[in-house]
């Protein structure tokens, strides 16, 4: 026993643990620069190892406190110094116990208590019951076992860290939107590359290449042909639609505003289109791959390309009911679904963890202003009204560095929207730290206690040399 | 405008020769406000910045600046075939089937090469790419290699030269919004009116009409944002003293002072005359009046605390690391200090100075989140003078490291064990004070940014890498100090150590924003320069090692 509390007492094991906390937080950094926040925080700042050395450096610590006992008026430095480390360890204990950290998007207008953390939870609701369950993010590489959810017949089985979302595309009969895959090859560079194009949804109908646009109309029969073009932008734009026969119409403007146009039949396949694009050096073609004059959409999910950084996309899960590996559904974050189990119909949603404050947050204005002569921002705020019992009735301004404090929450201007002419949705950080008052105080004694400790080591030291 | 360009195509079609600087005074037209980059500014900056931005040094040919601008936009067509466009990297050159041993290239060189357009053509449509969906085309999201890199700014060289001689940049009309540019302005015929004197008495190479032009010019400007409220007065004294600011460059001043104190401070080792002692007190003081005066002008400019950005943190470092020697002098009388800290000043004031490509030294307007905040203010002037306070203890442990080595060697001949002189002993004392100064001010500074942070961010700590690196760097000193205090570092060590400690410095410093990029503090990312510092810390860490060696060897 006493050997032991020497061990933990001693220098030794300070220097060790300070040691070991440098080359952890040196790894961590490194791990956030190569891949992104999430792993670093997955397997060092939120890893119960780095806790451990933490929990380490504070028992030593106390324990070398302890062993100065007792204290005299010249260790106060010493004991300042200490105990303010103790204390913001302390407190940053409390702030991952109980503390609140998410954030919440408000439009012009609307109102909302609802604030976002950065957990993801799974919603399951069936006509029983309802469960929220948390789902922790694991790097790419983590290994991954499928396991149950709660009391449902479910379980997860796929799990993609930074998922991408592929949408596939299948021939239906009739009544269904048409569908194209185009692929662009050729250039100075030659190029090649693959693009779907799908009228049953805005996002998919048009796409953007650089200055090439492409679109496929989501009407078809009996149009007047001449309506359709009466967008005002015809450059570099190759327009399709669907015939009567269920035939492909295309239309390619060039550069100049000059078009060339054809139809090919159903059946036809891996026909090249020549698009009049970047002529001058190399032209640009289009092969026509599938056509499906009437098609269906399901969205998988797949690894994205981009596996690091801030572009990094969100994760998502793959759900299927147990015993029955053919019911199945994939899930981005975000996404809603519905999963028939046979016996009972269970709605899924995976999403952001969702803490409801005691009140709501209404925005009435969001305002911006640029530096003279450019569009960077120079300096934001919102204009917000708190709604609530005893809430002051006027407005109240928001900007940066100027929170607003209400029953113990703080709400920060983070950011916005961007969109022209002006941005009109505002993005607050809600606040809630009960171990602030900790963190302060012990900052305070550290930095006097080290300041007092090494003053007075100097006048002492110099007393000895002289 | 285009009368403007032609006309200058049929004067310079009959000299047909290269452009020579004129040489003309300056002064008046170089105190034209313009509007550019967000914020009002003299022409005379505007033409430091333009210039240093497409031909990536400060000065051409003998040309001033604002003679260089006035003559590209004069004479456009001779500047095309004029090698004035600096390409860097020879894998471009390679890549662009130039010839190696060039360092300049002419516009039309550029526009007329193939490959050169076919990236220019790969970069526009990446721009024009921007806006599509990210489910459909997502960005590849590897970093950008140097190559990339500097093919983008040759790139961007060339646009902005074009920018210039078009007259699009020429943002010299005021207005309440959004100041216009002399090429489409018809709202301001005095404006237009005298720059076209102006440009064909450059043209004309008229010294006398292009004095009174300038005089015009000023006037109009003067005048108009006179008529939308503007507060001439203060506009014409600011403008006066960043023009003066600039001519007097006063930082490079205050590093040639330093390295003369410092070479004076070395000499009152060789000689015990007394004249050495005054001229180097004489010297270190008129250098730091120069490095004071030119911050104070900065900040008396910009309105802000002076370090937001790479180049003015090395400059406020450096001065940080004069007071504290200033500081140490006062307690210790060591004249090692004084010598130390003129030369690392120096050192760092020139690596500021010498790359302005790099680090920018504009006076650029700040990130909506680092204005106004008296916080963030104390915070990073807390922290940088911790910097400051460990660059010292690095320049004195590395000077000890020379005496550990020097006793090392003569230890080994005369076959004794090496001794720790009095002079080790009291420079590792003077390495201990600095670094104590460097501790209470990093763990102040560090604490102050989670202040800051939560403050503004509404979190105290969120372990965003700079954030952790001021941490890392904080710890390497406490676990060297702790390790000294338990009598496992002993003084060899305790040199050996102080300078491995800086790394952790560098790296806080240098390397969040230049190596590891990522992070909330996103507004200081830059790139360049890795190859010199990791050069410069692997040569150190050698060093260290080689010293090492003989100590070991010799005890």
């Amino acid at each position: 026993m006493n050997a032991l509390f020497r061990f933990l007492s001693s220098l030794k094991l300070a220097v060790i643990t300070i040691v070991g906390i440098a080359i952890a937080l040196t790894v961590a950094t490194f791990l956030e620069s190569w891949y992104d926040t999430r792993t670093a925080r997955f397997w060092v700042y939120r890893s119960f190892w780095f806790y451990g050395i933490l929990a380490l450096l504070g028992v030593n610590i106390f324990a070398v406190m302890v062993d100065r006992w007792p204290w005299k008026k010249r260790h106060l430095p010493f004991l300042l110094a200490h105990i303010g480390i103790l204390m913001l360890l302390f407190g940053s204990w409390m702030t991952y116990q109980s503390g609140l950290d998410g954030s919440l998007m408000l439009e012009e207008g609307q109102s909302s208590p609802r604030v976002e953390l950065e957990e993801n939870v799974l919603v399951l609701i069936d006509s029983m019951k309802t469960q929220i369950l948390p789902i922790e993010w694991k790097p790419a590489h983590y290994p991954f076992e499928p396991y149950s959810l709660g009391s449902f017949d479910l379980e997860m089985d796929q799990w993609i860290s930074h998922a991408e979302p592929k949408i596939q595309f299948s021939k239906a009969q009739s009544d269904e939107p048409p569908a194209i895959e185009l692929v662009i090859e050729g250039g100075p560079m030659n190029f090649e590359k693959a693009i779907w194009l799908f009228a049953g949804d805005q996002n998919w109908s048009t796409l953007s290449l650089g200055p090439a646009q492409f679109t496929l109309f989501p009407v078809s029969v009996g149009v007047d042909v001449k309506q359709l073009f009466s967008v005002p932008i015809r450059k570099n734009h190759a327009f399709f639609w669907r015939g009567k026969k269920n035939e492909l119409h295309y239309r390619i403007y060039s550069k100049d505003g000059t078009y060339m146009g054809g139809s090919l039949s159903e059946k036809s396949q891996e026909t090249v289109l020549s698009t009049g694009w970047m002529k001058q050096i190399k032209e640009l073609k289009l092969r026509v791959r599938q056509w499906m004059p009437h098609a269906l959409n399901e969205t998988s999910y797949h690894p994205a390309r981009v596996q690091k950084g801030p572009d990094a996309p969100p994760s998502a899960i793959h759900l299927r009911v147990k015993g029955k590996s053919s019911v199945g559904v994939w899930l981005g974050l975000g996404d809603r679904a519905v999963l028939d189990t046979g016996e009972t119909e269970i709605q899924i949603q995976y999403r952001r963890k969702q803490v409801m404050l005691p009140f709501s947050l209404h925005l009435e204005e969001f305002k911006i202003q640029n530096y003279q002569g450019t569009y960077n921002p120079a300096m934001y705020s919102s204009f917000v009204r708190v709604i609530d019992e005893n809430a002051p009735q006027e407005k109240i301004e928001i900007k940066m560095n100027d929170p607003l404090k209400w029953k113990g929450f703080t709400f920060f201007q983070s950011s916005y929207v961007p969109a022209r002419p002006r941005p009109t949705i505002s993005i607050f950080t809600v606040n809630q730290d009960p171990g602030r008052f900790m963190k302060y105080l012990g900052s305070i004694l550290l930095v006097l206690g080290s300041a007092l400790l090494f003053i007075r080591k100097y006048v002492g030291k110099k007393g000895k040399i002289s | 405008m285009k009368r403007l360009i032609l006309l200058g195509l049929l004067v310079s079609s009959f000299v047909w020769a290269q452009p020579q600087p004129h040489n003309f005074s300056f002064s008046q037209i170089k105190r034209i406000p313009i509007q550019n980059g967000g914020r009002l500014k003299p022409l005379d900056s505007f033409a430091r910045e333009w210039v240093l931005g497409i031909t990536g040094s400060r000065t051409f040919k003998g040309f001033d600046s604002v003679d260089l601008i006035l003559s590209w936009i004069s004479f456009p067509n001779e500047w095309e075939k004029e090698p004035f466009i600096r390409i860097n990297r020879k894998d471009v050159k390679k890549q662009l089937l130039l010839s190696e041993d060039r360092k300049y290239f002419s516009p039309q060189e550029l526009t007329h090469n193939a490959a050169f357009l076919q990236y220019a053509d790969q970069i526009a449509s990446e721009m024009g790419g921007q806006g599509v969906k990210k489910a459909q085309v997502t960005k590849t999201g590897v970093k950008e290699d140097g190559r990339q890199r500097e093919l983008k700014t040759v790139l961007g060289r060339l646009t902005s030269f074009r920018r210039v001689t078009s007259g699009e940049v020429w943002t010299l009309v005021p207005d309440p919004q959004k100041w216009k540019s002399i090429a489409d302005s018809s709202s301001a015929p005095e404006i237009e009116k005298s720059f076209k004197s102006l440009i064909r008495a450059y043209v004309a190479s008229e010294k006398d009409a292009f004095s009174q032009a300038a005089v015009l010019l000023k006037g109009a400007v003067e005048g108009k944002m006179k008529t939308q409220g503007a507060d001439i007065q203060t506009v014409q004294s600011r403008a006066g003293l960043e023009t003066l600011s600039n001519e007097i460059r006063f930082f490079q001043k205050a590093w040639s002072l330093y390295l003369l104190a410092g070479l004076c401070f070395l000499m009152m080792w060789v000689s015990q005359r007394k004249r050495w002692k005054v001229l180097a007190w004489g010297l270190v003081s008129l250098g730091f009046v120069f490095h004071v005066l030119g911050f104070g002008i900065r900040v008396f400019l910009t309105q802000r605390a002076p370090v937001t950005n790479m180049y003015e943190s090395i400059v406020w470092v450096s001065f940080g690391v004069m007071v504290f020697a200033f500081i140490l002098y006062r307690l210790q009388k060591k004249k090692i200090l004084m010598t130390t800290a003129c030369f690392l000043s120096a050192l760092a004031l020139i690596a500021a100075d010498a790359n302005p490509t790099m680090l920018n030294p504009g006076l650029d307007p700040l990130v909506p989140v680092l204005r106004s905040n008296f916080w963030l203010t104390i915070h990073v002037l807390t922290i940088t003078l911790g910097y400051a306070a460990f660059a010292l203890t690095y320049g004195l442990a590395n000077i000890n490291l020379f005496h550990f080595l020097a006793a090392a060697l003569k230890a080994k001949k005369e076959k004794v064990k090496p001794k720790v002189s009095p002079k080790m002993a009291d420079l590792n004392q003077l390495t201990y004070r600095a670094m104590q100064f460097g501790v209470v001010l990093l763990a102040a500074g560090t604490i102050l940014g989670g202040v800051w942070a939560d403050y503004s961010w509404g979190r105290f700590w969120g372990w965003d890498p700079k954030e952790v690196w001021a941490l890392i760097a904080l710890l390497c000193y406490l676990a060297i100090l702790h390790g000294r205090y338990a009598g496992w570092v002993r003084p060899f060590g305790f040199a050996a150590w102080s300078v491995l400690g800086f790394t952790s410095v560098v790296m806080a410093w240098y390397g969040v924003n230049f190596v590891l990029g990522v992070g909330l503090h996103s507004y200081g990312f830059a790139s360049g320069g890795m190859e010199w510092v990791a050069t410069a810390v692997l040569i150190q860490i050698i060093l260290v090692l080689l010293v090492s060696f003989f100590h070991k060897r010799a005890s």
